[in-house]
């Protein structure tokens, strides 16, 4: 059967692991937000170093950078990057969040509160040309952590977009520490279709050393109005979703 | 109604000295008694670097040993992946005819594109691209066999003109099928006069529509070769005397073939192309198989149970205007040899005559 992660959670440290306190809000609607992913297939050395074993590495191992901005709505504007790996979750198509950067600690602290993202303070940019979209991480000490691009946006229907539902490793209020499922309602407005480009990438910087970008995939700049759901659901890090889903705030497994 | 078998020749971790042998020659060991048995086909898949859901990426030198190891049953060569990159139209046309002569005319040939990030980044393919390569792939084939000698200057590919050899036994060359995954695909085959090779097995009430449509659109076509006006579909199979040991190993097939094709990266979740619509073969399969099923929890049209059962589910195939159904029998190898053996009997015994009226038994049917 298919490879499970090798993950070992216990000694992830908090900044890998955010704590959720906040996990029943409500949804938030982040209206006219542009989101821009950089795909990447990676090495082979680590497809299942950074993921938790109830997951499955993809075949072949992917990457990818995503890029959120919001200009308005009810967590203020911001920008915020995130890495996720690309894996399944039994079945399901998912991506797993290793690391994520915001520029506005007063959205921050929600993102981490409520959906857990690490959220970490960084500049965090997303800048669009007419020949390309550019996007940045920089550490407060001004290390660049990543350092990319969409190039030669091609428009394309929106309905050829596709994007797989998140998953979160997180501390819950009770402390265990647990995978969540984000999963933003999208409605389309526009969608360019490039070629990526990484220039750099610190992948120490973002908790996983060794992961290298290799074979660019695609890149898919849109806009969208977003609904980001409260979360509803988690599962246990080292058994297979469908034995271990719970209900947020109800008691056992639900099936 | 015919009835064929189709291998995916998958191979589970952990790979084994030997486990990938061991896969191959009990595909053979049982397309071989399928063959004695008065099955019709025997499939076999073309996938590059799909760890563990098959390990198939020279079918045609498999099926080549299974032309030598069988008598009647027909050889099908898909899907041929029709990509320049992946296989060149001239290899695939000699390759073909070298199989056809070797299998003594007994050759079909599946035609498509792949549907994976995997396979096609593999070979450096644009995923925007394969719907042209396939469409200009297939008219080529007919003309490189039947032509003495073939030049082309295209998108896809070029050539001087050159023989292309050898040529096949069957006249005016093998029958020719495509893919059918995404719905509108099978309008596709019938422009081109191709037989559809439906990869999904879908609703009873979707299927018979798209199958009356295929059916009037094919009456008008533009045929790449002969025309091969035939609707086969794909299913899962396990046949037992005890329905519900015949059910519970039959979703256990499907539970598993679904669990390692969901894995796959699929060329929609990688990058963003109209080219392909839908998420292709996998998901599909995966959704239908785990559809709501009867009060046994069976999906509708699934071929598992005691043989009354799959044969009422091939009669309503049949009056749906499926001309064939090809079954998997194994993946991952979850299913033991002797139950392969011992379903693909009990359904030639108790199956297969009763959509065979006025046919002889075939050899090897009695217990």
């Amino acid at each position: 059967m298919p490879l499970n992660g090798t993950l070992d959670v216990a000694v992830l440290g908090t900044d890998r692991v955010p704590t959720i306190t906040d996990p029943a809000a409500a949804d938030v609607t982040l209206p006219d937000a542009e989101i821009l992913t950089l795909s990447f297939e990676h090495n082979h050395a680590v497809h299942t170093e950074y993921l938790p074993a109830a997951l499955h590495p993809t075949v072949p191992p992917t990457l990818h950078w995503s890029f959120l901005v919001v200009d308005d709505g009810e967590l203020g504007p911001f920008t915020l990057a995130q890495l996720r790996l690309g894996c399944r979750a039994g079945y399901r198509a998912r991506s797993f969040l290793v690391a994520s950067f915001v520029d506005n600690e007063v959205a921050g602290e929600p993102l981490r509160a409520r959906w857990g993202f690490h959220a970490a303070p960084a500049d965090v940019s997303v800048r669009r040309y007419y020949d390309r979209i550019e996007a940045r991480v920089v550490a407060p000490d001004g290390t660049p952590i990543l350092d990319g691009a969409l190039v030669d946006p091609t428009p394309v229907a929106p309905s050829d977009a596709t994007f797989t539902a998140a998953l979160h490793l997180v501390r819950m209020p009770d402390a265990a520490v647990r995978i969540v499922q984000v999963d933003p309602e999208m409605q389309f407005r526009r969608a360019d279709y490039g070629r990526p480009v990484l220039r750099a990438f610190d992948a120490g910087a973002c908790g996983a050393p060794g992961l290298e970008a290799r074979l660019p995939m695609a890149a898919l700049a849109v806009r969208a109005d977003i609904v980001l759901p409260a979360v509803r659901y988690s599962f246990a890090v080292d058994e297979p979703p469908q034995r271990s889903v719970q209900r947020i705030g109800a008691p056992g497994p639900s099936g | 109604m015919k009835f064929g078998v189709f291998v995916e020749l998958s191979v589970p971790r952990p790979w084994t000295p030997g486990a990938e042998r061991e896969v191959y020659e009990n595909s053979i060991r049982y397309l071989k008694l399928a063959d004695e048995l008065g099955f019709d086909y025997a499939w076999c898949v073309e996938h590059h670097f799909l760890e563990e859901y098959s390990h198939s990426s020279a079918p045609d030198l498999f099926l080549c040993a299974v032309a030598r190891e069988t008598k009647r049953i027909r050889i099908g060569h898909g899907i041929v992946i029709c990509v320049p990159q992946i296989n060149p139209p001239v290899r695939i046309a000699e390759r073909a005819a070298v199989l056809d002569i070797l299998s003594g005319g007994r050759l079909d040939v599946g035609t498509g594109r792949s549907s994976t990030w995997t396979e096609l980044a593999g070979f450096g393919v644009d995923p925007a691209d394969t719907k042209k390569y396939w469409d200009e792939t297939v008219r080529a084939l007919p003309k490189m066999w039947t032509q003495e000698r073939y030049s082309h200057d295209g998108t896809a590919f070029s050539m001087p003109e050159r023989a292309v050899l050898p040529k096949p036994i069957q006249d005016p060359h093998p029958p020719l099928w495509v893919a059918v995954t995404s719905p509108g695909t099978e309008l596709d085959a019938a422009d081109r006069g191709l037989g559809s090779l439906g990869l999904t097995f879908g609703g009873f009430g979707e299927q018979e529509e798209r199958i009356a449509t295929y059916r009037k659109r094919i009456q008008q076509c533009d045929p790449v070769g002969a025309v091969n006006e035939q609707v086969h579909t794909v299913n899962f199979m396990h046949c037992s005397e005890d329905d519900e040991r015949g059910t519970r190993v039959g979703q256990r097939l499907a539970a598993t073939f679904s669990y390692i094709s969901s894995q796959l990266l699929s060329a929609r979740e990688a990058t963003p192309t109209p080219a392909y619509p839908s998420l292709g073969l996998l998901p599909q399969l995966r959704r239908e198989s785990s559809a709501p099923g009867d009060e046994k929890g069976v999906p509708e049209g699934l071929t598992i149970g005691d043989p009354d059962r799959i044969t009422r589910v091939l009669q309503r195939w049949e009056s749906c205007g499926v001309d064939g159904v090809n079954f998997l029998m194994n993946t991952m190898e979850r299913v033991p040899l002797e139950d392969i053996e011992s379903s693909l009997r009990l359904f030639a015994r108790e199956v297969m005559p009763r959509f065979r009226s006025g046919e002889p038994a075939p050899a090897g049917t009695e217990v």
